[in-house]
C-alpha cells in the first residue's frame, strides 16, 4: 500500500516539476528584447558580428522547444548551464550560495519554533488572558509586517541604536566558526522567522485550546498532576503535529522567501542571486534557480505528505 | 498588568512607523529639513539651500591632500551592486564593478579633473598628421601581480581578445582600431582605420585600456574573472560572489607618491556589495563599513540628513555630464512630429520633476549632455533649451491635433496617445507622474505609464536584431559621461537603420544605440569633423551645434544631472585629492574611487 502512495507521489513530484520548468523557461523567453543585448555593454550594441556570433555560440538560434529540451536534459544530468553574464556554471552558483539560503531558513524555523511552541502553548492555557490577547495582537502585527521592513527594523535597532551586530555581510562558519557566522545570520533569520512564528504560534494556540479539553487531560487535572507536566505531556504533543506539517512545509517556503531578505541584508545567498540575475537578464540563472527553488519546495512537499501517509494509515487507504 | 502589555504593543508599532520611515525610500519628504540644516553644516553645499531650485555647482572640491600618509589598514566598502565580471574586456561593468576593476588593473590614461586625459601606464602619447596612428610610450618597471612583465607586447597579445571582447568589441569598433604594434619594450602604436583626435580618450576605459595578462586569461578565460590579474595597486585575495571580495597590497606596485614612497597604502581593501540604499548608508553609519557609494539622490539627502545630526563621515559629492530625462522614439507617431516632441518638453516641468526625484538641492536641471562645470557645456544651448510654459505647450499641440495631415492617422481633435516608460523605482515613478499630470490635463494626451525592469526597459527601447526597431513611446533615460564628447555622441547619433544611412550614402555605417531613431546628416557630419581635429575651440563649436539641434529638433527632454556621492567615515583621506604621475589631480567624480592613494589616519 505505501509503495503505491510513493508511486503516486513520484509521479505527480514529476509532473509538476516538468511543468515548472517549463512554466519558467516559457515565461522567460517572453520578458522582450534578446538575451545578447544584455550581456554586451552599451558599446557593445554596435557590433553586429559579435552579436551573432554570440548568438551561435550560446545556440540561441535554435527553435525554443529544442533548447528547453536541451535545457532539460542537461538539468537531469546536473548541468544548468553556464551563466551568460558572468560565465560562472548555475549549478556551482547554487552549490556555493545554497548553504547560506537553507542556514537562514533553517534559522528561521527553529527560531520561530523554539518561540511558537510556548507562545501558542501558554496563550491556550491562558486563553482570553492578558498574555493570550497581548500576544493575538503581536501574532497579527508579525503577520502584516512583511519581512523586508523587519529587516529594516532591525538593522536600525541592532545596528545603528545598540550596535550589537552588523548590518551587512555573512560570515561563513568554515572561515570564521560559528560564532561569528551566528553575528551576521542572527538579524535576517530573525526578520524571516516572523511569520511562521506568528502562524505556528496561533495553530498551536487553537489545537491546544482543543486539547486541553479533552477528557484525558481534565482526567490528569483531577489526579492532581502539575499545570507545566498537564502541559507539556498531556496537552502539547497532540497537539503538535500540524504544527511540525506546517513547519516543514513553511521550511520550503522559506528558502523562496529569503529572496528579499537576502537582498536587504546583502547576504550571499540564492535570492540574492536571482535577483541579480533578474536585474541582469541572466536567462540561465533566473531559469536553474527557480527551477532549484521549485523542486526543494515540491520535494519537501512530496516528503511531508509521505510521512503523514506512513503515520497515518488512515491517509494510506484514501 | 494590561496597561503595561498596551504599552509593550504601543511602542512595537512606534518602532516599527519611525523604521518604515528610516527605510531609505527616495520619495518621502519628511528630510527636507534636516537636509536644509546639513547645508549649512558641510562645506560642499553651501551655494544651495535644500528645498529651493538647485542652482551652481554642488561638486566636493578637489584638494590637495593634507593629512600625513601611513601605510597600514583596511578599507571596506558597500558597494550599489556586485560587479558583473573582472575581465576588462569581456564583462559589462557599471560604477561597482568599475571600482573593483580600478583598484586591480591599471588603464594607459586617466582622465583629470578638468576631463582632459592624463598619464598613467603611459607616460606620454602623440599622433601622426592625421590621427590615424597613435604611439604611446609607457613606464618601466610595471609588472603584472603574477611576475609577468608589462611591455609593449602586453598590449598587442591583449588585443585579439578586445577584438572578440563582449565590453571592448564594440569600442574597438567605435575606435576604428585595428592594430596594435610593439614597437620596442615601452613603445606601443595605435593603428586606426579612420582619424580620430579623440582616440586616447577610449583608452580610459577599462575594456580597452585596462592591462591585464592576456596568457594567463587565454589559459583560463572564465575563470580570469574570479582571479584576475592586471598591474593595480591592489591583487585579488579572495571573491566571495555577493558577499565581499577582498584585495590586498600589491608589494611590487610600480607607482610611488611624491615622496618616492611605494604605493598603496592601505593593506586591503574589502568590497561588499549591498543592493538597499537605505542599508548601504546603514551600514557606514554603524561602522560596518567604512565607505559607500550612490547614485540615488535620496541616499544623498539621507546622508546629508545623516551628517547633519552629527554622523561622523565626510561627503564627497559630484554631477558630471551624465543627464537623466525622457527620450522620444521619433520612429513613433506621434513623436515624429517636432510639434509634439515641443509641446511635451515645454509642458513638462523640469523643477517638479526633480523634486519628485527627491534631488532638489541636489541635483541641477539639464539643458545639455554636459554640465555646467564641463568644458564642453555651452550657455547659448542653455538659453536655446525650451523652458517649462505650459501654455505655449498647448497652443503647440493644438496644432497638432488639429491638423488634418497629423502623423498619427487619427481624426481631427482627437488626443494623441503616448506611453511612458520608466523602470519600477519609486522616484523614477513619482517623476513620471508629474509629466502624467501634466500632458493628461491638457485633455489633448491619452498617457498610458508602463513599467519594466531595467534590463527590458533598454531591450524595450533597443528592439531586435537586425533592424533594432525599438517600438517604445517616451522612454526614461540617462545620456553622457565625463569622457570626450566623440566617445558617446558620435555612438548615438549614427544612422539608426542600413536604410536611412544609405539613403546618404553611408553605406554600412549603422548603430543600434541610436534610441531615438534620430538622425540629422548636419548633426553627423559635424560628429565626424570632431574627430579630425583636436583643436578644442572648433570642436567645442562642432558639439555646440550638435547640441543646439537637439535644443530645436528635441529628441530628449531633460530632467537633473545624475548626482553622486561616495561618504567615507572621519579618518579615510587620499581619495579626494589623488595625483597622477605628472602630479596633476585625477578624476570625474567619486562613484568610481581611486583607492591607490588611499589611507587611514584613524
Amino acid at each position: 500500500m505505501f509503495g503505491k502512495v510513493f508511486a503516486v507521489k513520484t509521479i505527480r513530484l514529476v509532473a509538476t516539476l516538468f511543468a515548472v520548468s517549463l512554466l519558467t523557461f516559457l515565461l522567460v523567453e517572453q520578458l522582450p528584447g534578446d538575451p545578447i543585448l544584455a550581456i554586451l555593454p552599451p558599446g557593445g550594441l554596435d557590433d553586429l558580428e559579435t552579436i551573432e556570433r554570440i548568438r551561435k555560440e550560446l545556440r540561441l538560434d535554435d527553435p525554443v522547444l529544442t533548447r528547453y529540451f536541451r535545457w532539460v536534459g542537461n538539468a537531469l544530468q546536473g548541468d544548468l548551464g553556464k551563466s551568460y553574464i558572468t560565465d560562472q556554471p548555475v549549478a556551482d552558483a547554487i552549490k556555493d550560495r545554497i548553504p547560506v539560503t537553507m542556514e537562514l531558513a533553517l534559522l528561521a524555523t527553529i527560531i520561530a519554533a523554539v518561540l511558537a511552541i510556548p507562545i501558542g502553548a501558554l496563550s491556550a492555557y491562558r486563553e482570553g488572558g492578558y498574555f493570550d490577547r497581548a500576544m493575538s495582537t503581536f501574532t497579527t502585527a508579525a503577520l502584516s509586517i512583511p519581512g523586508f521592513l523587519a529587516g529594516i527594523f532591525f538593522i536600525w535597532l541592532f545596528t545603528l541604536k545598540f550596535n550589537w551586530l552588523p548590518s551587512t555581510g555573512w560570515n561563513r562558519i568554515t572561515e570564521k566558526g560559528i560564532l561569528a557566522n551566528l553575528q551576521t545570520a542572527i538579524l535576517p533569520a530573525g526578520a524571516l522567522a516572523l511569520a511562521p512564528l506568528a502562524i505556528n504560534a496561533r495553530l498551536i494556540r487553537a489545537d491546544m485550546i482543543g486539547t486541553l479539553k479533552e477528557d484525558y487531560v481534565l482526567s490528569a487535572k483531577a489526579k492532581g498532576l502539575r499545570d507545566r507536566y498537564i502541559l507539556m505531556r498531556h496537552a502539547l504533543r497532540p497537539s503538535s503535529l500540524t504544527a511540525i506539517t506546517v513547519f516543514a512545509l513553511q521550511l520550503g517556503g522559506l528558502i523562496g522567501g529569503t529572496v528579499v531578505i537576502e537582498t536587504v541584508f546583502a547576504l550571499p545567498g540564492l535570492g540574492t542571486r536571482l535577483i541579480s540575475g533578474i536585474y541582469q537578464r541572466d536567462v540561465m540563472m533566473i531559469q536553474g534557480i527557480t527551477l532549484f527553488i521549485a523542486t526543494v519546495y515540491v520535494v519537501v512537499n512530496a516528503l511531508v505528505d509521505l510521512l503523514y501517509a506512513a503515520l497515518d494509515p488512515r491517509i494510506r487507504r484514501q | 498588568m494590561k496597561s503595561s502589555w498596551l504599552k509593550i504593543i504601543a511602542s512595537f508599532f512606534a518602532i516599527a512607523l519611525i523604521a518604515a520611515a528610516c527605510g531609505g525610500s527616495d520619495s518621502g519628504s519628511s528630510d527636507t529639513a534636516s537636509s536644509s540644516e546639513t547645508a549649512t553644516e558641510t562645506a560642499e553645499e553651501e551655494v544651495i539651500e535644500a528645498g529651493t531650485e538647485a542652482e551652481g555647482d554642488v561638486d566636493t572640491e578637489v584638494e590637495e591632500v593634507v593629512a600625513e600618509s601611513s601605510y597600514g589598514g583596511s578599507l571596506t566598502i558597500g558597494l550599489e551592486a556586485e560587479a558583473t565580471g573582472l575581465r576588462p574586456w569581456e564583462d559589462a561593468c557599471s560604477s561597482p564593478c568599475l571600482t573593483m576593476i580600478q583598484a586591480v588593473y591599471d588603464t594607459l590614461v586617466v582622465l583629470r579633473t578638468d576631463g582632459s586625459v592624463g598619464p598613467w601606464l603611459a607616460t606620454d602619447w602623440s599622433a601622426n598628421e592625421d590621427f590615424t596612428e597613435w604611439t604611446f610610450n609607457l613606464v618601466e618597471g610595471a609588472t603584472f601581480h603574477n611576475g609577468t612583465a608589462f611591455t609593449a607586447q602586453s598590449l598587442v597579445d591583449m588585443f585579439p581578445l578586445q577584438q572578440l571582447g563582449a565590453a571592448a568589441g564594440g569600442i574597438v569598433t567605435a575606435a576604428g582600431l585595428t592594430e596594435v604594434v610593439a614597437v620596442d619594450d615601452t613603445t606601443v602604436k595605435y593603428v586606426l582605420n579612420a582619424a580620430h583626435s579623440a582616440f586616447p580618450s577610449f583608452l580610459v576605459q577599462p575594456p580597452l585600456g585596462a592591462a591585464f595578462d592576456a596568457e594567463a586569461a587565454n589559459a583560463d578565460f572564465d575563470g580570469y574573472s574570479m582571479n584576475p590579474i592586471g598591474t593595480g595597486a591592489f591583487m585579488m585575495d579572495k571573491r566571495d560572489l555577493d558577499n565581499e571580495t577582498v584585495v590586498v597590497r600589491n608589494p611590487n606596485y610600480w607607482m610611488s607618491d611624491a615622496d618616492g614612497n611605494q604605493l598603496p597604502y592601505l593593506d586591503s581593501v574589502n568590497f561588499r556589495p549591498i543592493p538597499d540604499e537605505g542599508t548601504r548608508l546603514d551600514s557606514l553609519l554603524s561602522g560596518t563599513t567604512q565607505a559607500m557609494q550612490t547614485l540615488r539622490q535620496g541616499t544623498i539627502r539621507d546622508a546629508r540628513s545623516a551628517k547633519a545630526d552629527g554622523a561622523d563621515i565626510v561627503l564627497l559629492e559630484f554631477q558630471g555630464n551624465n543627464v537623466g530625462g525622457g527620450m522620444y522614439n521619433l520612429n513613433n507617431p506621434p513623436l515624429d512630429d517636432v510639434r509634439v516632441r515641443k509641446a511635451l518638453t515645454q509642458m513638462n516641468n523640469q523643477e517638479a520633476t526633480i523634486e519628485a526625484l527627491g534631488g532638489t538641492g541636489i541635483s541641477l536641471p539639464g539643458t545639455q549632455w554636459f554640465s555646467p562645470d564641463s568644458p564642453w557645456y555651452s550657455e547659448k544651448v542653455a538659453a536655446a533649451w525650451p523652458k517649462f510654459d505650459y501654455e505655449a505647450g498647448q497652443a503647440l499641440l493644438k496644432e497638432y491635433v488639429d491638423d488634418p495631415e497629423r502623423s498619427d492617422g487619427k481624426a481631427v481633435g482627437e488626443k494623441i496617445e503616448v506611453e511612458l516608460s520608466c523602470p519600477p523605482d519609486p522616484t523614477l515613478i513619482a517623476a513620471v507622474q508629474v509629466s502624467e499630470q501634466l500632458w493628461t490635463a491638457t485633455g489633448m494626451v491619452d498617457v498610458t505609464l508602463t513599467n519594466y525592469d531595467q534590463q527590458t526597459h533598454i531591450n524595450y527601447a533597443l528592439g531586435a536584431p537586425p533592424d533594432f526597431m525599438g517600438s517604445h513611446g517616451v522612454h526614461c533615460w540617462r545620456w553622457s559621461n565625463n569622457n570626450d564628447p566623440s566617445t558617446e555622441l558620435n555612438r548615438q547619433l549614427a544612422p539608426h537603420t542600413l536604410g536611412v544611412a544609405a539613403a546618404y550614402g553611408l553605406d554600412g555605417i549603422f548603430t543600434p544605440t541610436n534610441f531615438f531613431n534620430y538622425f540629422d546628416i548636419e548633426v553627423f557630419g559635424a560628429l565626424v569633423q570632431a574627430t579630425k581635429t583636436d583643436v578644442f575651440a572648433e570642436r567645442y563649436a562642432l558639439y555646440e551645434m550638435v547640441m543646439m539641434k537637439f535644443a530645436t529638433d528635441l529628441p530628449v527632454y531633460y530632467s537633473g544631472h545624475t548626482a553622486e556621492l561616495l561618504a567615507v567615515e572621519t579618518g579615510v583621506e587620499g581619495i579626494n585629492g589623488w595625483v597622477l604621475p605628472d602630479g596633476t589631480f585625477g578624476g570625474q567624480g567619486w562613484s568610481v574611487p581611486q583607492l591607490n592613494q588611499a589611507f587611514l589616519t584613524n
